[in-house]
């Protein structure tokens, strides 16, 4: 892995991306979210003695950049190169896959960890709050940067990212409404939003030990996607081969 | 020094996609090839998969060729950034090379300065296949792979990469140039070839051969020439003789030993060889300006002078076809025609 080429990559991405409407919008959107959840949370709604909580706060933003802006940003400016066809003159240049994916992922990794301080700024959070909140974000975002990547291997462009990974939002927010339900069963307990719920809870209560178990399935899921990434580019190479 | 290729052909399930090639091209040195698209994809893969290098059969100045990376390989299906200027994909260009270059002068070179910070999606199609010519100055290499680098430019593109041409040849590179066309092969190669499922053959271009072959066919005095009796031109086509006007015609090509009449942008095989048919229409107004070549003189629109040494007629037809003229037979024209 050559570092310096990685470095050019990131630079001429950064150079690229600020003109890129696609993910100009996502970020704008992203914005937009932080601000409303954070304005419906100042809002107390009854309805029958239950209250009505809109979005679980930061949890509820995590999801969103998680699914919305990692997993887009990363399929879209991976996939980018093939719908351009610069991905070949790249080959060329003896740019190694890993190379590119470390490039591109990081774009993708500091857009959203910049989103999330943000976020947990505007939602007051204190500084060890943020760094550990970051920390236990990571698993959530990696498993959705695996799957923009994923997404990515599959579409032929943009508009192909755009329409498997909607379904993949909607499925996520939908999980999102059932883990913070009153629904008491095991099966919720699977679904990363279930532990990225309570997690955050414990790390606003500065009980580090019991947050960091709540990583685990989401780590599990992480793996999950980078293993059937794995397998997609050991099919593909031996097609090249 | 020399580049020397041995590929061994290429084989998927029964098909031959590409037979047994044996190439050298010296340094400084254009060889263009013309093949039909699959062929071209065939040769163009000799260099892109890794079996090639393994296996030792690309050789330059004697050494085995590590990689790709170690050659210059320009396709017509290579993109660019879209969002980013040609100043910025230049400089992009150079720094992932690693080599230090001016940019000012590569922009100058392809044309490109009035739209150094144009972002690329606005620039025209052929700008856009200029600043992929720019790549090939930056890259520091030996060898150079062009494929269709000419095909549907303008002439300003075209002119734009016979600068290219001569800037690299100035570095004594190897060129490699594949093309659909015998004309563009003609024009831009120092030899030529065909490569078709027989293998490659070069087409012979040495002056010296065309005035001897123009010396042996003696084309007959004019007096001669009225005397013989013809009205038409057949053409053979599945179950019939097309009888063409000769005026009708565009001009005439030599194509794999067989004559090819171009009417009204239609090809249509003949089965009169080139020699008959330029002693048969020479009093039409056809001239025979390459050794595979008859144009009907009444169709030229311009002459193009690519270089001192390379030239080309235009015809006044829809789809404005170009022609290969020889050196030894620009004076002769331009004598002829009175320009």
């Amino acid at each position: 892995m050559d570092f310096r080429r990685i470095r050019i990559l990131i630079q001429r991405e950064f150079e690229d991306i600020i003109w890129n409407g696609q993910i100009m919008i996502v970020l704008f959107s992203a914005l937009i979210m932080v601000s409303t959840v954070y304005i419906l949370n100042q809002f107390g709604f009854n309805v029958d003695q239950y209250e009505i909580v809109f979005f679980n706060a930061i949890p509820s933003v995590l999801g969103f950049i998680s699914a919305f802006v990692v997993m887009y940003i990363q399929g879209n400016i991976l996939v980018e190169e093939r719908e351009h066809r610069t991905l070949k003159v790249l080959q060329l240049y003896k740019v190694s896959r890993t190379e590119l994916l470390v490039a591109k992922s990081t774009i993708t990794l500091v857009i959203a960890t910049g989103l999330l301080i943000v976020a947990m700024i505007v939602f007051r959070y204190e500084v060890l709050h943020v760094v550990g909140g970051l920390l236990f974000s990571l698993p959530l975002l990696m498993m959705f940067l695996f799957l923009g990547t994923f997404l990515a291997e599959y579409s032929k462009n943009t508009i192909e990212v755009s329409l498997y990974g909607w379904p993949i939002i909607i499925v996520y927010f939908m999980l999102e409404g059932v883990v913070n339900s009153n629904l008491n069963t095991i099966l919720i307990t699977v679904f990363p939003n279930f532990h990225v719920a309570r997690g955050f809870d414990y790390i606003l209560r500065d009980d580090w030990t019991t947050a960091s178990l709540y990583m685990v399935v989401p780590i599990l899921w992480a793996v999950l996607f980078y293993l059937l990434l794995k397998k997609k580019w050991n099919a593909s190479d031996q097609q090249n081969m | 020094m020399a580049l020397t290729l041995k590929g061994s052909g290429k084989i998927i399930g029964n098909k031959e996609l590409l037979p047994p090639i044996d190439l050298t091209v010296q340094n400084g040195e254009v060889a263009a090839i013309q093949a039909d698209i699959e062929h071209m994809d065939a040769f163009l893969s000799l260099f892109e998969q890794d079996k090639s290098y393994l296996a030792n059969e690309i050789m330059y100045d004697g050494n085995a060729v590590a990689g790709q990376n170690e050659l210059f390989i320009y396709s017509p299906d290579m993109g660019e950034y879209p969002r980013l200027t040609p100043e910025k994909m230049v400089r992009f260009w150079g720094q992932l090379y690693n080599v230090d270059f001016d940019t000012s002068k590569i922009l100058t070179l392809t044309e490109l300065t009035h739209v150094r910070t144009k972002k690329i999606k606005l620039l025209t199609y052929y700008e856009q296949k200029r600043l992929q010519f720019a790549r090939s100055l930056i890259q520091k290499t030996r060898i150079y792979v062009f494929k269709e680098p000419t095909y549907q430019l303008d002439l300003q593109s075209k002119k734009v990469f016979n600068h290219v041409l001569e800037e690299i040849k100035k570095m004594h590179g190897v060129v490699i140039l594949l093309t659909s066309s015998l004309e563009e092969g003609i024009r831009l190669g120092s030899k030529v070839y065909r490569l078709n499922d027989r293998g490659m053959q070069e087409v012979e271009l040495d002056e010296e051969i065309i005035e001897q072959e123009e010396v042996r066919d003696e084309i007959p005095n004019d007096e001669e020439l009225f005397q013989q009796r013809f009205e038409k031109i057949s053409a053979k086509t599945e179950d019939k003789y097309i009888l063409f006007d000769p005026l009708e015609i565009d001009y005439i090509e030599t194509r794999e030993r067989q004559t090819v009449l171009h009417v009204n942008n239609e090809e249509f095989y003949s089965t009169v060889t080139m020699k008959d048919l330029e002693t048969k229409l020479l009093p039409y107004g056809f001239y025979r300006c390459h050794r595979s070549y008859l144009v009907n003189l009444q169709r030229v629109r311009e002459v193009i002078v690519w270089s001192k040494n390379s030239y080309s007629l235009t015809l006044d037809n829809r789809n404005e076809q170009v022609v290969p003229l020889s050196k030894s037979k620009y004076g002769e024209l331009k004598a002829l025609l009175n320009w």
